[in-house]
């Protein structure tokens, strides 16, 4: 009788080992997931941004890739995405961060595009694409990045 | 005695059954172990080195440089290379090229840890004072390239060019 009991206490302490190594697994397993599931919102988001008609240069109605008109840039942020558009780009960016800099040979443009955080505390993954940022009144083509970071909130 | 026989037969075969359970655990233990280990895909990082090199080599061609009047960097390369007509600030074509460079990596490569090597073709580069105007970083021994872009700047009317190469690698 307590060579049963024992047996079946070990086979009980076999099954809760096993469900809480199983909860283990299946948790860095859904951290994983959810690691590559923001990954892909950033590609996405910097494949958006690269392609987005408001801001790209436009030579004889061509759309010039890889080129962003400065002119452009001021007037979008001049529109205020905090209001009638907020949620167009909300549903574009979700909880990102863009912000346009020019290194050469002006290397005074650093303009914030959009900005939406979690509240509280913020995990950062940036990606940077090298760009042109065409200035149109002294025509000249600047040299910079777009830096694209989405935030995620931190797991528990 | 004969049910004393029977009753330790009996738990010598709950003991044999325990030990199968137990190593069958270990093995999905083991297995599931192995399974968990699997490296993540690294997508973030994979896309960025992919778009880098072609993205960075048309951006920085197509730049405007302070020589001249709207003389563009691949302008000023081809001059480098072949004419030496362009006048720029602080030198000829080639000494601000080898400055305006070295400034645009540092501003953006160089500071988000990217390891890349550029280099310029050409016979007249060919030199150890301007080394083919190689920049790198990171790309040693042990890195795997990611993805290599070349363009190519034409010398008209000469015959020859220069040919500009980019190498992204895993630093």
């Amino acid at each position: 009788m307590t060579e049963n009991i024992a047996i079946i206490m070990i086979i009980v302490f076999i099954l809760i080992f096993g469900f809480v190594f199983y909860s283990k697994v299946r948790s860095a397993s859904i951290k994983g997931k959810l690691k590559e599931y923001s990954e892909l919102d950033l590609v996405k988001a910097s494949q958006t941004i690269s392609s987005l008609p408001e801001l790209s240069c436009s030579r004889e109605s061509l759309t010039d890739v890889g080129c962003i008109n400065k002119l452009k840039l001021e007037a979008f942020i001049e529109l205020g995405l905090q209001e009638e558009y907020y949620e167009y780009y909300r549903e574009l960016f979700g909880k990102s961060k863009v912000t346009f800099n020019s290194t050469f040979p002006d290397d005074t443009i650093n303009i914030e595009l959009y900005n939406n955080p979690f509240d509280g505390i913020n995990n950062k993954d940036s990606i940077f694409i090298p760009i042109n940022i065409f200035d149109p009144i002294n025509d000249t083509v600047n040299f910079g990045y777009v830096q694209i970071t989405k935030y995620t909130q931190p797991l528990i | 005695m004969a049910d004393k026989k029977k009753s330790k037969f009996g738990q010598v075969e709950i003991m044999g059954l325990l030990i199968v359970v137990i190593l069958v655990v270990v093995v999905i233990f083991l297995v599931v172990s192995f399974s968990a280990k699997t490296p993540p895909r690294n997508i973030q990082t994979t896309y960025m080195n992919d778009q880098m090199s072609t993205a960075f080599i048309l951006a920085l061609l197509d730049t405007s440089t302070e020589c001249g009047n709207s003389v563009s960097i691949s302008e000023v390369i081809a001059d480098c290379a072949a004419f030496d007509r362009i006048k720029c600030p602080g030198g000829n074509s080639c000494t601000y090229l080898n400055e305006s460079l070295d400034d645009m990596f540092n501003s953006t490569l160089v500071e988000w840890g990217v390891g890349f090597v550029f280099t310029m073709h050409h016979i007249s580069f060919d030199n150890p004072g301007l080394n083919n105007f190689t920049f790198s970083q990171g790309c040693g021994y042990g890195s795997i390239a990611q993805r290599e872009t070349f363009q190519i700047i034409p010398l008209w009317p000469r015959p020859d060019d220069v040919k500009v190469r980019i190498k992204i690698c895993d630093s």
